[in-house]
């Protein structure tokens, strides 16, 4: 069984070596005598001529005593422990994958080398994993190397949000198992779960760094606004410019307060739609450049066929609706519009268009209303919205297909239906929305939009849009066989997305510009930046580490004690007694010594 | 040198060994001597009144030592032969090697012991020589010298010579059927055959006498020591524990036992003579009774 020892400090107690060798020599400090017999001393002890301080110790029991003693000491303050026989000593190591982790990387591979050696104590029986905090995070390592561990986070780029590590630290747990060790590496001082340990390496940083950003349209033309803020605790000052293309103006200073926001504003200046906005770089380069292009949403071709009393309000919602042109008013290869509005009259019915937003519509309505509760289903085109102030009127319904459903209730009415035939969405309103006063509530207004804008996220489209860094990011492509798969072309590099792999699209994690592609056509355009302030406010990052109780637990749970301590101790006071005996009779001594010489 | 040498009052220590010398003597009656007349049995034949043999007359012979009244028995002329009495020659060698003065007593009783040597013979009549030797070094000290205690500048003045080295006993000029009285105690590393053997030359009678200190043969040495070797000044760093004391002990015991197996073999009287106590108390252990000094 291999052998550990609990508490290193005890190779002190090894000091009593010399201390004792010096006492014993100290005790017997040359006397000066005058000597006329050296020759015969010479005769019978000549080793000792060359080497009497060997001889010195080889012939005093005392000292010899006294030396194991010593030994024996040590060998109980080192409290050696046993490890058992089975078992590989599993280490988790859960890195805090949030941005601000970027700044301190070195340190945490310094760190790593240093700590992990001391925590190991299972030589060439160790399992070593590396895994990402956030509950979407990577497996970074796995293996039983330090050294490979820290390689491998060399090329390691955190750049999540900041996130609860909990999820990360269950991860790292189960993967532990109860006797495991699990550690967390992070920048910041916290209370963690599942009895983690905590590996702090952070330090405040001096980080100015984009805040926040803003694109808009002022009186026909796009423009953009950034925010720069001085997460700091002392006035800095840097140096800003801004890129387009292959130009750039010459740098600006700007200059801050701790704490200060400062707003920078201006227009795109050409055609492209695309400004960078580059910062003097500091220890924290994540959200030193910002990306920015003229966001455009999917068009959606609109059309509608109303009769006379709904068209002024379906005129208004489709007016409100982004980037919606009316079918027919602009160029396009589409044979049919993404969109129809129309109304159903159930005293007269038909068929609806393919997409539709559909009211129920009829000259005549009966003067009572619906009663009962209104109800809203689990849905998220009607998630928080507030109906309960709808009044509608009594009338017959649309008649129920198969596929429907039911997105509100009042009692036993459905008033809105989502219907869905043959992959196509139907929005149907089962009341007379002319004679009710559901124009003038919000929740109606948003309902429609969000249709508006379920039917976009499905439209095969290009769009363009300024994404955080990692954002998930929804895009309908061609899912037909012989399809070309997806291509992400970040700056320079592309990267093949094959479709089968396509079902979660992310921005990238690093600040650029970027688009994706299905063969030659452009689905998207957009950039990504840093966008989460909390992690560029370094003003809690602190050093800490609850490593160095690791090795004790570790060697409580993973050895067993020396069964011989009982028998040490008795030998030590063995020792002890014979040693003061030794002292204390001179006599004795020699006849001991008489009886061990050869 | 031995710097003890120069803090003994030699003048009391010399009226001390003439009044021993009124108590103890050499061992000088129970041999035959040659030297000038006097009171001591010669080897030859003399005029004293010992009877010592009958011999046929021969010309040149002093006729009045012809025994008439054999001549009238016997008709032949026979001489009667008396002993002759002489003065005898005793060869006092000194060892002044630092070892003999390495401690006071010791070196105290070492110079107790030659001027006992010297009063001694000098109150028998016998004629007394003292050389001091320590390794190549030997010297003959005039009588008035040596009385006059200026012996102890000229060995002051001997360079130390290496540690246990034999004094060159065999280079000195004994005289012939001398007692070569040999103060010294014997710590150098020589075999004593040999040097009993060159204190014998000559037809001599050799007469060791060995002072010693308890502090030599029974050390209470435990730990570390700086040893200054008596001979040479040099320094030694020794750790001295309970066995090696022990061997130690043993070794010096082996190696007086071999002085003293020489000296038995060679007929030579050996006495090892304690530094410790008195003059007498001293001798009385082994001199006396081994008869290396005799009661006067």
């Amino acid at each position: 069984m291999p052998l550990l020892f609990a508490n290193p400090a005890g190779l002190w107690a090894l000091f009593g070596i010399p201390l004792v060798l010096l006492i014993h020599f100290l005790q017997r400090q040359s006397q000066t005598l005058p000597s006329s017999t050296l020759f015969l001393l010479d005769a019978i002890d000549r080793e000792s001529v060359q080497g009497s301080k060997i001889d010195r110790i080889r012939n005093s029991l005392p000292l010899w005593l006294q030396l194991l003693s010593v030994l024996i000491l040590t060998w109980l303050l080192l409290e050696p422990r046993w490890q058992r026989e089975s078992g590989v000593q599993r280490i988790v190591i859960v890195l805090d994958s949030s941005a601000s982790m970027e700044a301190f990387r070195d340190d945490v591979i310094n760190s790593l080398n240093s700590e992990l050696p001391a925590i190991i104590t299972s030589h060439g029986n160790v399992s070593l994993t590396a895994i990402e905090s956030h509950e979407q995070g990577e497996n970074l390592y796995r293996g039983d190397s330090v050294q490979k561990l820290t390689a491998t986070l060399a090329n390691w780029e955190p750049s999540d949000s900041a996130h609860s590590p909990e999820a990360g630290l269950q991860i790292g747990r189960s993967l532990a198992g109860t006797e495991g060790t699990l550690i967390f590496v992070t920048d910041h001082e916290t209370e963690l779960p599942y009895g983690a340990s905590l590996l702090s390496l952070g330090s405040p940083i001096e980080n100015v760094g984009f805040a926040g950003q803003r694109v808009e349209e002022r009186e026909d033309e796009t423009v953009w606004q950034v925010t720069v803020m001085n997460h700091g605790k002392t006035t800095q000052t840097r140096d800003w410019f801004l890129a387009a293309g292959q130009q750039r103006t010459s740098p600006r200073s700007l200059t801050l307060q701790p704490g200060e926001v400062r707003t920078l504003a201006g227009k795109f200046p050409d055609e492209s739609g695309k400004v960078r906005l580059i910062l003097e770089p500091d220890a924290f380069p994540r959200d030193d450049e910002r990306f920015l292009l003229v966001p455009s949403k999917k068009p959606l071709l609109v059309a509608h066929s109303v009769e006379a009393g709904a068209e002024k309000f379906v005129t208004d919602i489709i007016d409100s609706l982004e980037n919606a042109p009316l079918y027919g008013s602009t160029e396009t290869d589409s044979d049919t519009p993404d969109l129809v509005f129309s109304t159903y009259n159930p005293l007269q019915p038909d068929d609806f268009a393919t997409q539709a937003v559909v009211f129920l519509h009829q000259k005549s309505v009966p003067r009572d209303y619906f009663k009962g509760l209104i109800i809203a289903s689990n849905h998220k085109l009607v998630r928080n919205l507030n109906w309960q102030g709808l009044i509608a009127r009594r009338t017959p319904s649309i008649p129920a297909a198969p596929g429907d459903r039911v997105l509100l209730w009042q009692g036993e009415r459905p008033l809105i239906i989502l219907r869905l035939q043959l992959g196509r969405k139907q929005l149907l309103f089962n009341f007379d929305v002319a004679k009710s006063n559901a124009t003038r509530l919000p929740a109606f207004v948003i309902l429609i939009h969000r249709f508006a804008d379920l039917l976009r996220e499905e439209k095969i489209a290009r769009f363009a849009e300024n994404l955080d860094l990692g954002q998930a990011l929804s895009l309908a492509y061609g899912t037909e066989e012989g399809s070309p798969p997806l291509t992400l072309t970040e700056g320079q590099t592309s990267t093949t997305l094959p479709l089968n792999r396509t079902q979660h699209l992310y921005a990238p994690r690093e600040p650029a510009f970027f688009n994706i592609r299905q063969g030659e056509f452009v689905l998207f355009e957009g950039s990504a930046n840093f966008a989460d302030t909390r992690e560029a406010d370094f003003s809690t990052a602190s050093t800490y580490s609850d490593l160095g109780a690791i090795p004790e637990k570790v060697i409580e749970t993973r050895t067993v004690n020396d069964p011989w301590w009982p028998a040490w101790i008795l030998l030590l006071l063995i020792l002890s007694l014979l040693c003061w005996a030794a002292l204390s009779n001179p006599k004795s001594k020699e006849a001991e010594f008489s009886t061990m010489a050869p | 040198m031995p710097s003890q040498l120069e803090k003994i009052d030699y003048p009391a220590i010399a009226a001390r060994a003439q009044g021993l010398a009124d108590r103890y003597t050499l061992p000088l009656s129970n041999h035959t001597w040659r030297g000038n007349p006097g009171d001591y049995a010669g080897t030859g034949a003399g005029s004293s009144l010992d009877f010592q043999d009958h011999r046929n007359y021969l010309p040149g012979d002093d006729p009045r030592h012809i025994n008439w009244q054999a001549y009238a028995r016997t008709g032949d002329y026979t001489l009667k032969l008396y002993r002759e009495e002489v003065r005898p020659i005793v060869e006092i060698i000194m060892d002044v090697s630092g070892s003999m003065f390495s401690v006071p007593d010791k070196a105290e009783r070492a110079i107790e012991l030659l001027y006992f040597s010297f009063y001694s013979a000098e109150r028998v009549g016998a004629s007394a020589k003292v050389f001091l030797t320590n390794g190549p070094f030997r010297k003959a000290i005039e009588t008035h010298t040596f009385l006059s205690h200026h012996w102890a500048q000229l060995a002051l003045q001997e360079d130390s010579v290496k540690s246990s080295e034999a004094p060159t006993l065999g280079a000195l000029p004994f005289r012939q059927r001398s007692l070569r009285v040999f103060i010294s105690d014997l710590l150098f590393n020589a075999a004593p055959e040999h040097s009993v053997q060159a204190l014998q030359r000559n037809h001599g009678r050799a007469l060791i006498l060995c002072p010693f200190s308890p502090s030599e043969s029974n050390p209470d040495w435990n730990g570390n020591y700086e040893f200054i070797d008596s001979e040479d000044r040099s320094h030694h760093d020794r750790r001295v524990d309970p066995p090696l004391l022990k061997r130690y002990i043993e070794t010096y015991r082996r190696h007086f036992d071999r002085w003293k197996a020489a000296s038995i073999r060679a007929q030579t009287p050996f006495a090892r003579i304690s530094s410790l106590g008195s003059f007498e108390e001293a001798v009385r252990k082994e001199a006396v009774p081994s008869g290396a000094i005799q009661l006067a």
